[in-house]
């Protein structure tokens, strides 16, 4: 199989899966108990005026034609009205993707960074108590939910030390056209932060298990024959090798981080998808509930794609399988 | 002249229980020396080649001496211990499917040998590794140094390996069953590359097989192991003619096939010795 084909099918694959989560969101969402048009006039309303209600929020098409119009003006970056305050959707959530968007994205990127060392010095020192102390402390940081090391980092730096914001959000570049980098970095630190620590902690133990492996492998043993020291042989020709298995990990782990964000906005009050999404199911509003997750869902499609396409990158045996 | 290696009462144990596997050997190679150590799987070979590289696993404890041209060697912090390896001694290793690097091509894995020891251009490391790959018998070796090692075959791997070992000409080369994963055209195809470039180099080397016969093409010398202990050791025609040691004789029946008449049962090792059960 050569590369272009390798991308093509892994672009039809994803294409495949969007159709198929847009399907499964649309019908999950529209069987939920629970009518808009009830919600909305309350339960004492008069049938009459709940099922003109319906009518003009096109509750009363079928189904299929709902989903294909919802589908047809997602593509064309419509996401439809809300049908409680009649706002454009996709205006309500645009400026939000950015918020969580941030979130999750610093959070993927220095999860890594945390527990690349602190795995390889939890495998290489595994007999010792640094390795000992390095599985410790995963361990503690994975049982600890996200909520609740926000919560404790709020009382410690906001609440005790007042180092740092308890909530809110400020834009990199305010409404002015004003640089604000500080303060958007200091709101973001201590949410980013309870999203880390559990990230970091699953992901130690994978880097963990990576690098335990490579310490056992014969190219390990031929690197240090020729010179290197463990440390730097590990470097040199274990990571990339470890690489393979925990970028799996960190693509898978994106949809779990997804979750913690969407609870994180609501401990920090920052105004991204997920308060957004949480106040939609609250009051009904299932075009707004619709498009976040088809947004959620379409992210982490993109990040599981780009994971595949990475193993290209990462493992020359994948590029050509057909020459051995 | 001095030995190159000279190995004391090297002991080696292993775990928390310090479970011995080496019990106090002791043996010299001179320079210019080729010395087979044999003997079956698990008689501690490999774990005495290791101890010499300081390759052991962190688990592993080391007493004796290992003296590498007069510099004892036990006792040493892996990073004192690292500038030597590839650089004085060098080994081969036994599985060449698994001693690559599988994401990194060849090349780059023979000059980092190269560039780890000497401070040379990438330019003129890239030529010498061509050259060195040349040398091992590897025809088009420009392709090959491009190559990752799952585009290449067993044999051709284990001639990378022998690059990587040989590249930066030390004084001693280690070959721990360089032959044995090879199928046995290859086998001899590589056993006479070895001998050919240890000659070139002027390396000595302790090589290490359960196959006298193999020990046979390449050493002057042998070293017999059983169950961590030398039990024999001489020079091949002493091997051959005047083993004293019954583990001995039957590893010198089993390798001389030709003195069996046809139609009559092949010798084990076992028609000659068999391990007493130890409680």
């Amino acid at each position: 199989m050569n590369l272009g084909r390798t991308v093509a099918v892994r672009l039809l694959v994803f294409a495949a899966s969007l159709f198929v989560a847009s399907m499964a969101i649309f019908l999950v969402v529209n069987a939920l108990p629970g009518d808009v048009a009830t919600a909305i006039l309350g339960f004492g309303a008069d049938p009459a005026s709940v099922a003109g209600l319906r009518v003009r929020l096109g509750l009363d098409r079928p189904l299929l034609v709902r989903y294909l119009s919802w589908v047809g003006g997602m593509a064309s970056g419509d996401m439809g009205r809300s049908y409680l305050t009649n706002e454009s959707v996709t205006a309500l959530v645009a400026p939000r993707i950015a918020v969580t968007a941030w979130l999750v994205a610093f959070s993927m990127l220095i999860a890594p960074l945390v527990a690349l060392p602190v795995g390889m010095v939890a495998a290489v020192k595994r007999r010792s108590w640094q390795g000992a102390a390095a599985s410790t402390v995963s361990q503690i940081g994975l049982s600890i939910p996200a909520f609740y090391a926000g919560i404790l980092l709020v009382i410690v730096f906001a609440v005790g030390l007042r180092w740092l914001p308890a909530n809110g959000y400020t834009d990199l570049v305010d409404a002015h056209g004003q640089w604000r980098p500080v303060a958007f970095v200091q709101h973001l630190v201590l949410p980013v932060t309870s999203l880390v620590i559990v990230q970091a902690s699953v992901l130690t133990r994978y880097v963990r298990s990576a690098f335990v492996e490579v310490l056992s492998e014969d190219y390990f043993r031929t690197a240090r024959a020729v010179g290197w020291t463990r440390w730097r042989a590990l470097w040199r020709h274990g990571v990339r090798n470890a690489a393979i298995s925990v970028v799996t990990v960190i693509g898978l782990q994106l949809a779990t981080l997804l979750v913690g964000a969407i609870v994180v906005e609501q401990v920090f009050r920052l105004p991204g998808l997920g308060t957004a999404l949480l106040s939609a199911v609250a009051n009904r509003d299932l075009i707004v509930v619709q498009g976040i997750v088809m947004i959620l869902v379409f992210a982490v499609l993109v990040i599981n794609l780009l994971t595949d396409l990475s193993y290209l990158l990462i493992d020359p045996r994948l590029r050509n399988r057909d020459a051995r | 002249m001095s030995p190159l290696l000279e190995v004391t009462d090297l002991r080696v144990a292993f775990g928390r229980s310090h479970r011995e596997v080496v019990h106090g050997i002791s043996f010299a190679l001179e320079p210019g020396e080729r010395l087979g150590l044999i003997g079956e799987s698990g008689s501690g070979k490999t774990v005495t080649a290791l101890a010499v590289m300081g390759l052991l696993a962190e688990n592993a404890y080391v007493s004796g001496s290992v003296r590498v041209g007069g510099r004892e060697l036990v006792g040493l912090r892996d990073r004192d211990l690292a500038p030597l390896r590839g650089q004085a001694m060098s080994m081969v290793f036994q599985e060449p499917m698994t001693a690559l690097d599988p994401t990194m091509p060849v090349g780059r894995q023979v000059a980092e040998v190269l560039l780890l020891h000497q401070h040379l251009g990438h330019g003129v490391a890239r030529g010498r590794v061509i050259e060195v790959l040349a040398e091992v018998g590897l025809e088009d070796p420009e392709r090959v140094a491009d190559a990752y090692p799952h585009a290449l075959s067993g044999g051709q791997r284990q001639r990378v390996v022998v690059a990587m070992a040989l590249i930066n000409r030390p004084d001693l080369v280690i070959c721990d069953e360089p032959t044995t994963a090879l199928d046995v055209t290859v086998q001899a195809k590589v056993l006479n590359l070895l001998d050919a470039e240890l000659d070139a180099v002027g390396a000595s080397c302790l090589f290490i097989s359960h196959d006298l016969a193999v020990v046979s093409q390449l050493c002057e010398r042998v070293l017999v192991m059983l169950d961590g202990d030398i039990v024999e050791q001489g020079s091949l025609a002493q091997i051959f003619n005047s083993a004293t040691h019954p583990y001995t004789r039957g590893l010198v029946a089993t390798a001389r096939l030709d003195a069996v008449e046809p139609g009559e049962r092949l010798p084990t090792v076992e028609d000659y010795y068999q391990r007493q059960v130890r409680r």
